[in-house]
């Protein structure tokens, strides 16, 4: 065997190695973005469907408090004020962490017919229905999650 | 004297050569003779090549340090990746039983076993919730098979149990806290905590 062949033969093995390496780590990559967009997506469908759960509950016009795109504040029918608030892409229920690293967050209200309100609102006693979108990005993808609510206590105007 | 050696050997070649002038001409001899000798004195006698045997030992033993290293490095990467995933399900395995609580509306336990290094699901009232993947009780034994990197070096919830109200909100004994709390500390290293007031679930690794 020559200097020429073992070197062709080690410079062969390299660039195999290689080529099974990049491999195992685009398989480590993919189980890592894989993994932590489902942990993303979890917490974003359990953030959202809590607060349309307590949005859908509010015990009445009256009791919107607060109505902003990045934040609201009200009151349930078991007498519980609730307020969500959007902080640096984290978004905090009554002060306590619901959802972190969020990419984009906002509520939209409208009234009976249906037409969005401008911000800010000057009668909260006109919304009939609200809208919120939350969405994760987890490297180049997002998970996005939307919900319509429509508080079960409001009476058709 | 090696010069002189040398010449001998170089006439006996010429004069090997020279057994050939039967099948030549006269006039033809003497190009072969010169032929033959150039050829006897371009080429070396007595040198081959290759390796020699230092030349070998030392580059099987670059290889074999080199495949160490790479061996070595790949199994540790491996271990990590391993407990890194056991820890990932777990966080999901509460997670779950959060999502089930709200879902149902009816109240789950997440309870650890730090003794017997295990944690599992139950509905309140203490029946076991089904794993969806194995359809058996949810139980999972920590220290074994896939879970094999990682054990529970602690707990924080009194009796290692965390309750997840009917609207998914965790619970400690029966009431809300406040802030962030840890469930579980993974091999000392990795905790699983759970938000008062919300439920997040946070994986931290230090």
């Amino acid at each position: 065997m020559t200097l020429i062949e073992l070197v062709i033969v080690m410079v062969i093995t390299g660039i195999l190695a290689g080529f099974v390496g990049k491999v195992i780590y685009y398989q480590i990559n993919t189980y890592d973005i894989v993994s932590r967009r489902k942990q993303g997506s979890q917490n974003v469908r359990f953030a959202g469907a809590l607060m349309a759960r307590e949005i859908r509950a509010i015990s009445s016009p009256d009791n919107i408090f607060q109505a902003m795109s990045d934040s609201m504040r009200f009151k349930v029918l078991s007498g519980e004020e609730i307020s969500y608030q959007l902080i640096s892409n984290n978004l905090y229920r009554n002060g306590e962490l619901l959802a972190e690293n969020l990419s984009n967050f906002s509520f939209a209200y409208f009234d009976n017919e249906g037409a969005p309100f401008e911000l800010p609102i000057d009668d909260f006693t006109r919304i009939q229905r609200i809208d919120f979108g939350l969405e994760t990005k987890v490297g180049s993808q997002t998970s996005q999650s939307k919900f319509r609510v429509l508080p079960r206590n409001f009476r058709s105007l | 004297m090696k010069q002189a050696a040398a010449q001998i050997r170089m006439i006996r070649k010429v004069t090997d050569c020279s057994n050939l002038k039967g099948r030549m001409n006269r006039l033809s001899l003497k190009k072969t003779l010169f032929d033959c000798v150039h050829k006897t004195i371009a080429t070396p006698l007595s040198r081959q090549s290759g390796f020699t045997l230092i030349e070998t030992v030392i580059t099987i033993t670059i290889l074999g340090i080199l495949s160490i290293v790479v061996v070595s490095n790949f199994e540790s990467s491996s271990a990590e990746l391993q407990k890194d995933a056991s820890i990932r399900k777990i966080a999901s395995d509460l997670r779950y039983a959060r999502d089930m609580a709200m879902t149902s509306g009816t109240g789950v336990s997440f309870v650890v076993d730090q003794a017997n290094n295990s944690y599992s699901i139950l509905w309140d009232g203490g029946a076991y919730m089904k794993n969806p993947v194995t359809g058996s009780n949810f139980v999972v034994e920590l220290g074994k098979r896939e879970f094999s990197a990682v054990s529970i070096t602690a707990t924080g919830f009194s009796g290692g149990i965390l309750n997840f109200s009917p609207s998914g909100l965790p619970t400690d004994n029966g009431s809300g806290f406040a802030g962030q709390r840890t469930l579980l500390t993974i091999n000392n290293k990795s905790t699983i905590s759970v938000v008062g007031g919300t439920g997040l679930v946070r994986v931290l690794t230090n």
